[in-house]
């Protein structure tokens, strides 16, 4: 008797402490991978700041302090190879991170985030020149009266910007109000705008992550999963935030229509929804799922219906009839090809290079069923926000031009999704965006 | 406290330890003549494609058809953060069927990047989008490989 009330006595005892000890060890690993994700940061950043490397495309143009910024001739030379290490030892930081997640406080998390969104604010453009393609388009109109959708990048040769722009032959795919937005930055100079738009980019996309957090309260889901999902996303860091990429800007206004819909404001949804548009229009592809989201559907419609007209109304007026050309960037760039989207990927088992146009037409096809199939889920009463997740990755999966920022537009939908498995889907195109570009580099 | 006093400890520890990591490496040569050979035609070959589009008002990428680089350093490596100057003399041959062979003095940073410049090109010529004489992108180009 003293012996069975013995071992019932310890036995709760055990597994508590053992309870505990995991606990603890969560925790310690979930802290121990914040920091490895910051560390990540630090070196890549640094090291991009310190030295001509093929980290920074725009370095063709020379490295001047102010692309440099602050922490230059603070980082070591980082080697393809090894940039490609550091960046899958922040990767595999950010898995662990997710899986201890319940153990981490919010405090420890929010100020992973803002400290890893401040350190790369204060690097240069990282893996991509498009900023500089931004200040090229912005300067062309205020500066010398052309047309940024009708005159290609790179035009006025002699514009200090000239030397860090990659793309040479594109008119602009941005949304008009974007390009106004830039143009109002050209008073500051070069270095300024350069700056100012660094700080729009990683304010948006800790806007992003507020937005998140609100969205997921008001939705009675994770919010501190959510932001760490978004947060500490080393793709979004490394190319959206690190490139100051406007898909940044552009989920903003997605994310802030998606926070309207969801706390009852129907009409300022719309109204939000047409700006993310009016940015970049692969905001749209969410909008069909908002508009089938939304409570009062014919208030959104028509708040957002006037908003998208005063926006082509402005555009028109600013830019002439060349501005339209936005709204079917998503159509565009399906006829471009990329060598990292997955329909070229998958030649490698397959047989074929690139996107050959069979493959091409299939992907479309498959991708446009499955919109339609989503959209039709979500006006039978499923998860809209979901379906708009499904939608985007669909979209991510199926178009044979794959930039490894655009996850930009998934890893926020996913943040708010209550299913794990498109969480694991958005986990899953992170490692694809980045293995299928570092795995080239390794040794 | 004594909870969030570990948790900074863990964070701090990790970081360290990754930057301890990364920092194994030897000393960085800010150049090589062969490395500066290769970026100065490179880069030569990019400010030939935006002199032409300067002049002609249209860009085309393929307007130079061979280019190569001759480059010999003027003094040793310096120790300290000064440049470390170069001469280059740049072979080409256009499309078109120009051919030419300005010599270009190179000042190397100590990141590798480097500024060219010349005094064998017209310092201006005629930009057509902006109707009026700007500096000729030949004449001096940074670069940085």
């Amino acid at each position: 008797m003293s012996s069975n009330g013995h071992q019932v006595a310890l036995l709760p005892f055990g597994s508590v402490s053992r309870s505990h000890a995991l606990g603890l060890l969560r925790r310690a690993v979930g802290l121990a991978s914040l920091g490895g994700i910051a560390a990540g940061s630090l070196i890549i950043v640094t090291a991009a700041a310190s030295y001509s490397q093929l980290l920074v495309p725009a370095r063709w143009g020379g490295l001047p302090g102010w692309l440099r910024g602050p922490l230059s001739d603070t980082g070591f030379l980082l080697p393809p190879s090894r940039f490609a290490y550091v960046f899958l030892f922040m990767t595999a930081c950010y898995l662990a991170a997710l899986l201890c997640a319940p153990a981490l406080g919010t405090r420890w998390i929010v100020a992973a985030i803002c400290v890893v969104h401040v350190i790369f604010f204060l690097g240069p453009p990282l893996i991509s020149a498009d900023i500089f393609a931004y200040l090229d388009w912005a300067r062309m109109g205020p500066l010398y009266g052309l047309n940024p959708y009708a005159t290609d990048s790179g035009t006025v040769v002699s514009d200090p910007v000239h030397g860090f722009v990659r793309w040479h032959s594109l008119t602009s795919p941005y949304g008009p109000l974007f390009t106004l937005g830039t143009y109002g930055l050209v008073p500051l100079g070069l270095p300024g705008s350069f700056w100012a738009l660094k700080l729009l980019t990683t304010l948006s996309s800790l806007g992003c992550v507020a937005l998140i957090w609100r969205c997921a309260v008001a939705l009675e889901r994770s919010p501190r999963f959510g932001i760490l999902l978004y947060g500490l996303n080393p793709a979004v860091l490394v190319y959206t935030i690190g490139g100051f990429h406007n898909d940044a800007i552009m989920m903003l206004g997605v994310l802030g229509a998606v926070y309207l819909v969801v706390t009852g404001r129907e009409a300022g949804a719309g109204v939000v929804g047409a700006l993310a548009v009016g940015v970049k229009s692969s905001a749209g592809l969410v909008m069909p799922f908002l508009l089938i989201g939304s409570p009062q559907r014919r208030r959104t419609l028509v708040a957002g219906v006037a908003a998208g007209v005063a926006i082509l109304l402005v555009g028109l007026i600013a830019f002439g009839s060349h501005a339209l050309d936005f709204v079917n960037v998503l159509g565009t760039q399906q006829e471009f090809n990329s060598g990292s989207s997955v329909p070229a990927q998958l030649g490698a088992w397959f047989g074929w290079t690139g996107s050959p146009p069979t493959v091409r037409l299939v992907a479309s096809l498959a991708g446009a069923a499955a919109i339609l199939f989503l959209l039709w889920r979500a006006w039978r009463g499923s998860d809209w926000i979901e379906c708009a997740g499904w939608a985007t990755l669909a979209v991510m999966v199926t178009s044979s031009w794959l930039l490894a920022w655009y996850v930009v537009w998934l890893v926020p939908l996913a943040s708010l999704a209550r299913s794990r498995l498109l969480q694991a889907g958005a986990v899953a195109m992170t490692l694809f965006v980045i293995l299928v570009r570092m795995v080239p580099f390794l040794d | 406290m004594r909870s969030r006093a570990a948790g900074s400890v863990t964070i701090l520890v990790v970081i360290a330890s990754a930057l301890i990591g990364a920092g194994c490496q030897g000393g960085v040569s800010r150049t090589s003549r062969q490395l500066l050979q290769r970026e100065t035609s490179r880069t030569f070959a990019r400010a030939f494609v935006d002199n032409h589009r300067m002049t002609s008002g249209r860009w085309q990428g393929s307007v130079i058809k061979d280019v190569s680089s001759q480059c010999r350093p003027l003094e040793a490596n310096p120790r300290d953060d000064r440049d470390w100057h170069w001469t280059c003399r740049i072979e080409y041959r256009a499309r078109s069927g120009e051919r030419g062979a300005p010599t270009y003095r190179v000042a190397v940073d100590p990141r590798g990047c480097f500024s060219a410049t010349t005094a064998d090109v017209p310092p201006r010529v005629f930009e057509k989008v902006r109707d009026r004489r700007a500096p000729n992108p030949l004449a001096a180009f940074p670069g940085c490989p």
